[in-house]
């Protein structure tokens, strides 16, 4: 069984950056563009708030756009930047409270409603997520995103694969290149056991990663998945990739681990294991995968200190 | 122990508990109630939530016991009450309003049975009041009671994957520690000195990290005790481990015992130089 909790929170900090902080690009769908505040005078600091957000400066940005909050308490524009600049800093309860400031201020827009839901998101508030994206496609019907992260959610805390295939669907529909919407709705198709379906969607995931030279490494994972039991060779290769491509995620070792060992590597199968075990080391059932590979290969002593520690992390971690 | 010493040992203990037993417990609020993502209650609108978010952003403690009032009153079914209580617990502990503590503890134990940090909590709580009489000796048992779940629970509960194993067991051990400090206060105040010296021992055993004030508890008690020796070894580990507060109260208990056995080797000397036979 692969990784079952999707890395969300990974994929929206590149997402928050390039839909969010586009300042002066009006042009550009859900992006935030600073109104005037009513007062000439403060134009400068506008601008300048503008630039401290483009250039990553959040502490800076979040202390002027507090101070900004203070001194016109009824526009929404300085609250969202705040919500903006403390959702970077990673401070999600000051996040939800200047977004909500901002939405009762009578802001609107999809990339209000997006980042507030993230921003629930991060706090484990689910429900009031999926209130958020749907707000997010009622305010911009067009946007993919709000149902891509609907089909994330459902795919993995909200457990219903049909659901987020339907939602990956719309996302897809609407963004049909985008590589990371295929993708999980492959490994959905995956999970519910239609393999075909899996392999075309991680092979498309793959084609536009390579087109636009971006570094995905889940498809990949994908594909030695499904072939690990059809074509070894193949497996090898795609897992091998996976592993170049995304060495820190645990679950691109563990796959190159399973198809090592079912090649006869078992100290290779044994040290890709290890490395899982280092970069997720609360997850049991590495350290049995452990345990089974160092009986195989003679090895009783640390086959039984796995053992030991896999039953120490069962009995302590409450399984998600 | 005589009235005289088992009154300044109660005192020392009234100081530990006020000064000490607060912060170390507090500092439990930080880490949440060791839930897994999917078992946090969930709002069931923004408005329950950002009042929700409005306790754990109060500037001090009596706006978070006002602000818990108004969000039981104004979302009495909300799953977030049981947290509500708990921070209303915390902020009555800073207010040193043990009885209060109390009673929200309970409200929150209500809720969530199996919170080992509220069950804690409210069983120092009580301790803390009977010392400075808020509450009352009856309610010794059920300070026992707390602390004795708070240990079968911290042996059988599951921990969400965010925590790693090494820092699940150094705060199990420390929360284990205060649960045996607890139980062994109980048994000071119940004037069972064996017991609590076990218990006392048992809080620095549980603990990887163990504190200041756990050596201080024992050495207060072995010093009662008449054990010098291991009072010793207790408050010097004390001044070791500090803070400042239990190292200054440790100093001063070091300085007696040892001015103590300096007056007794004083008077052996004086009794040598008296017998020495004249050559």
């Amino acid at each position: 069984m692969r990784s079952t909790r999707l890395p969300i929170a990974i994929l929206i900090g590149g997402f928050l950056f390039f839909s969010y902080i586009a300042f002066g690009h009006a042009a550009q769908k859900g992006t935030l563009v600073l109104q005037p505040l009513g007062s000439t005078e403060r134009s400068e600091d506008l601008a300048q708030l503008q630039h401290l957000l483009l250039t990553s400066q959040w502490a800076e940005a979040a202390k002027l756009a507090e101070a900004l909050t203070k001194d016109f308490p009824r526009n929404p524009e300085p609250f969202y930047a705040l919500g903006l600049a403390q959702w970077r800093l990673g401070k999600s309860i000051a996040t939800i409270q200047a977004l909500r400031s901002a939405e009762r201020l009578g802001l609107d827009t999809g990339a209000l409603h997006k980042l507030l839901g993230m921003a629930y998101y991060r706090v484990d508030q689910y429900r009031l997520f999926q209130l958020e994206m749907n707000q997010a496609i009622q305010a911009d019907m067009q946007d993919y995103e709000p149902y891509y992260f609907l089909g994330l959610y459902y795919s993995s805390d909200g457990g219903n694969l049909e659901t987020a295939v339907t939602f990956l669907n719309e996302a897809i529909a609407r963004n049909p290149d985008d590589m990371k919407s295929i993708y999980y709705r492959g490994y959905c198709e995956e999970m519910m056991n239609l393999r075909s379906d899996a392999q075309a969607d991680y092979l498309r995931a793959i084609t536009l990663a390579e087109a636009s030279h971006q570094s995905f490494s889940l498809p990949y994972q994908g594909m030695a998945d499904v072939l690990l039991r059809t074509n070894l060779g193949q497996a090898a290769r795609y897992a091998q990739k996976a592993v170049e491509l995304g060495p820190q995620l645990d679950s691109n070792h563990f796959i190159l681990a399973k198809v090592e060992e079912k090649q006869g590597k078992l100290s290779e199968a044994a040290e890709q294991l290890q490395e899982c075990a280092r970069l997720n080391s609360t997850k049991a059932s590495y350290h049995y995968m452990l345990f089974r590979l160092y009986m195989r290969m003679g090895k009783n002593a640390s086959a039984q200190s796995e053992l030991k520690l896999f039953n120490k992390l069962t009995a302590t971690y409450s399984d998600e | 122990m005589n009235n005289k010493k088992l009154s300044w040992f109660m005192s020392c203990m009234l100081f530990v508990s006020f000064l000490l037993g607060t912060a170390r417990f507090r500092s439990f609020a930080q880490m949440g109630p060791f839930l897994s993502p999917l078992q946090v209650p969930q709002a069931k609108t923004e408005e329950e939530y950002d009042a929700y978010l409005e306790i754990l952003t109060s500037e001090n403690p009596e706006q978070t016991v006002a602000r818990v009032k108004s969000f039981a009153r104004n979302f009495p079914k909300s799953q977030l009450l049981g947290l509500a209580f708990e921070h209303e617990m915390l902020a009555y502990q800073r207010l040193q309003e043990w009885f209060n503590v109390l009673h929200s503890g309970q409200k929150a134990l209500q809720l969530e049975p199996r919170n080992v940090m509220t069950l804690l909590t409210v069983a120092a709580a009580i301790i803390n009041g009977i010392h400075n009489q808020t509450i009352d000796h009856s309610l010794l048992d059920e300070a026992e009671q707390y602390a004795v779940e708070s240990i079968q629970e911290l042996g059988t509960m599951t921990i969400p994957h965010q925590l790693s194993l090494d820092r699940w067991e150094r705060i199990r051990g420390d929360m284990e520690g205060q649960a045996h400090e607890i139980l062994g206060e109980i048994a000071v105040i119940q004037g069972n000195n064996q017991k609590a010296r076990k218990e006392f021992e048992a809080s620095i055993r549980a603990n990887p990290d163990p504190h200041g004030v756990q050596f201080l508890r024992l050495g207060l008690l072995s010093e009662s005790l008449g054990n010098d020796e291991q009072a010793s070894q207790a408050f010097g580990r004390a001044i070791e481990l500090g803070p400042e507060s239990v190292r200054n109260l440790a100093r001063r208990e070091l300085q007696k015992i040892q001015s103590g056995w300096a007056g007794q080797a004083m008077t052996r000397d004086k009794q040598t130089v008296k017998t020495t036979p004249p050559k």
